[in-house]
């Protein structure tokens, strides 16, 4: 009977042992660390950050991140109370040992961590207040007298590489107002060639470029929609302009087209280009761009063949000759419907003084 | 591992022949068979790890860069350019280093709350937690001055900002301003400044700490939770 009983008894589990470092622990670390590596790979991919244009010390500061704004607006003395305290919370950190000296964790202890978790929350809250409290209007390039709290309204404090924060929908917003934030931000209104629009006291504006005539914002955008959707759905033009955006515009920033148009942000490609179109014609183009080849004349050839610079011959191309940008990004022309069409109806090669 | 595949690779020819110069294996062995107690063996134990891979990648893509980045006023933001749009898998490069500074910063506190909550600073490891949080400040000192080095108008602001807030400072703000710059807007000198400690200072520093900071850890293993 003691023997069956001993059968079923369960076996009395053995503590852990220790492990030697290598393989097991070593090995653990290296998985681990890996898997971070791939996921800064896979960030950097989506994420890639953008190259701001280079500083003007001359000119209107413009709101790139809460914090950094903030130490320029909030009063002196506050920014260095501020700073007296995050080196005080520092210090702190050092006596860390010294205040909770016993050899095991104390009410004291606790307490060190209740009144350090409690010091950065109210800090940063703090921070966030007194922005709130001391921001004032301030004037910029494009809006004089647009506060720049106005950006805090829609976006977080956090401002990273096209951060989503806050951006996701806005209410009701009366077109008269729609530029009072938007002809400011220069990412928004840039991407779709709004640069250079104007909004009249009713609400009619007169977009640059591919717009001709007055519109209002709501015919193309729905306040309501997240940013995502802000175009409003079944808006063939705009649809088109994003499709062609993302898939044409966003790679020629860094693959075969960077030797097109060396060092060209994107927004400038818009200063010439229009869904297909040369605006103004290849004459405002070329005195913009001499190097562009388009139509009219070509670049000095030098004594060079063209193959030099045009790839030879694939379905797409005419008289044995390809355009870069066909070869830089599959059939760019086709999105235009240009697809195989003779090349010298858009562009000519003419050898200057011939 | 078996132990006869250690005695086979500690036979090699090859390693023999090295050891016999660099006398090194003792101490390699014995680092490989530090014993690892059960306690450590788990996720939140590998973020001081997990901190020096990031650190070791920010290395990596940060050299990349300096070999394209230029430290002026009239260059930096071009030459941000040039690796974004020109640099073969520049983009890449410099989209891992941001990336790998923020989750530094990340990782690196999150570690420090392990070590506090698990009162991992406790005698004997005080001077650790200490060099843990001198770490902590270069680690900061990188992360703003790698926001300046573009020289975009962010990184002119930061800059501006840092040096109107140590003019604030009682009693020595003026001369802790004037190491960062004499010249008012923020230019060269500012950059030079910040681009100096990102790479030529910090790194001296963060060099050294870590490696009191690994030592100390060697020599006194993982503290045991409480």
């Amino acid at each position: 009977m003691a023997k069956t009983l001993k059968i079923f008894k369960r076996k009395a589990k053995e503590p852990p042992k220790d492990k030697p470092f290598f393989p097991d622990f070593a090995m653990f670390e290296l998985l681990v660390g890996l898997i971070l590596v791939v996921l800064l790979v896979v960030a950097a991919l989506i994420w890639p950050g953008v190259a701001g244009p280079a500083a003007d010390p001359s000119g209107e500061g413009r709101p790139e991140s809460f914090i950094f704004h903030s130490l320029g607006v909030l009063p002196g003395w506050l920014v260095a109370v501020g700073i007296g305290l995050a080196v005080g919370f520092v210090i702190l950190l050092f006596f860390i040992p010294r205040l909770d000296p016993g050899d095991r964790r104390t009410v004291k202890a606790k307490r060190v961590t209740a009144v350090l978790g409690g010091l950065f929350i109210l800090g940063w809250l703090g921070l966030y207040a007194a922005y709130g409290f001391f921001a004032v209007p301030q004037g910029s390039n494009n809006t004089p007298g647009a506060e720049w709290g106005l950006c805090y309204r829609c976006h977080g404090y956090w401002d990273g590489p096209r951060n989503p924060l806050g951006v996701a929908a806005h209410g009701a917003v009366p077109d008269a107002n729609c530029m009072t934030c938007h002809l400011d931000h220069p990412k928004l209104v840039n991407y779709y060639w709004h640069a250079e629009e104007r909004v009249s006291p009713e609400g009619e504006t007169t977009p640059a470029g591919l717009f001709p005539g007055t519109h209002r914002c709501s015919d193309c955008h729905n306040p309501h929609a997240p940013k995502a959707d802000a175009v409003t759905p079944g808006d063939t033009r705009m649809e088109m302009m994003r499709a062609g955006g993302d898939r044409y515009v966003f790679p020629y920033r860094r693959t075969p087209s960077a030797e097109v148009h060396p060092s060209l942000p994107m927004s400038t490609c818009y200063r010439c280009h229009e869904f297909g179109f040369q605006r103004g014609g290849a004459s405002e183009v070329l005195a913009e761009y001499p190097d562009m080849g388009l139509v009219g004349e070509h670049p000095p050839l030098g004594g060079r063949d063209c193959l030099v610079c045009h790839e030879a011959v694939t379905e797409t191309g005419v008289g044995g000759i390809n355009c870069l940008f066909t070869n830089a990004d599959g059939d760019v022309h086709g999105l235009y419907g240009v697809q195989g069409s003779d090349c010298t109806a858009c562009h000519s090669v003419t050898t200057p003084g011939e | 591992m078996s132990e006869a595949t250690r005695k086979k690779i500690g036979d090699s020819r090859w390693l023999k022949w090295l050891d016999e110069r660099v006398r090194l294996k003792g101490w390699v062995v014995e680092a490989m068979r530090k014993p690892v107690h059960p306690w450590a063996r788990k996720w939140y134990y590998c973020l001081g790890g997990l901190t020096l891979v990031t650190f070791l990648v920010l290395v990596v893509t940060g050299l990349i860069l300096l070999q394209h980045y230029r430290p002026t006023p009239e260059g930096a933001a071009e030459s941000i350019g040039y690796i974004m749009n020109d640099v073969w898998l520049g983009w890449l490069v410099r989209g891992i280093h941001h990336w790998a500074a923020n989750v530094m910063m990340v990782l690196i506190v999150a570690h420090m709350v392990r070590v506090f909550l698990t009162g991992a600073y406790k005698k004997p490891r005080e001077l650790n937690w200490i060099a843990g949080v001198l770490l902590l400040v270069t680690t900061a000192g990188f992360y703003v001055s790698g926001f300046v080095l573009p020289w975009d108008q962010r990184g002119f602001e930061i800059a501006s900002a840092i040096v109107g807030a140590l003019k604030q400072v009682p009693l020595v703000g003026d001369l802790l301003a004037g190491i960062v710059t004499s010249v008012t807007p923020v230019g060269g000198e500012a950059l030079g400044f910040f681009f100096d400690n990102h790479v030529i200072v910090l790194p001296l520093v963060i060099f050294v700490l870590l490696l009191f900071h690994f030592v100390m850890i060697r020599r006194q293993g993982i503290a045991e939770p409480l």
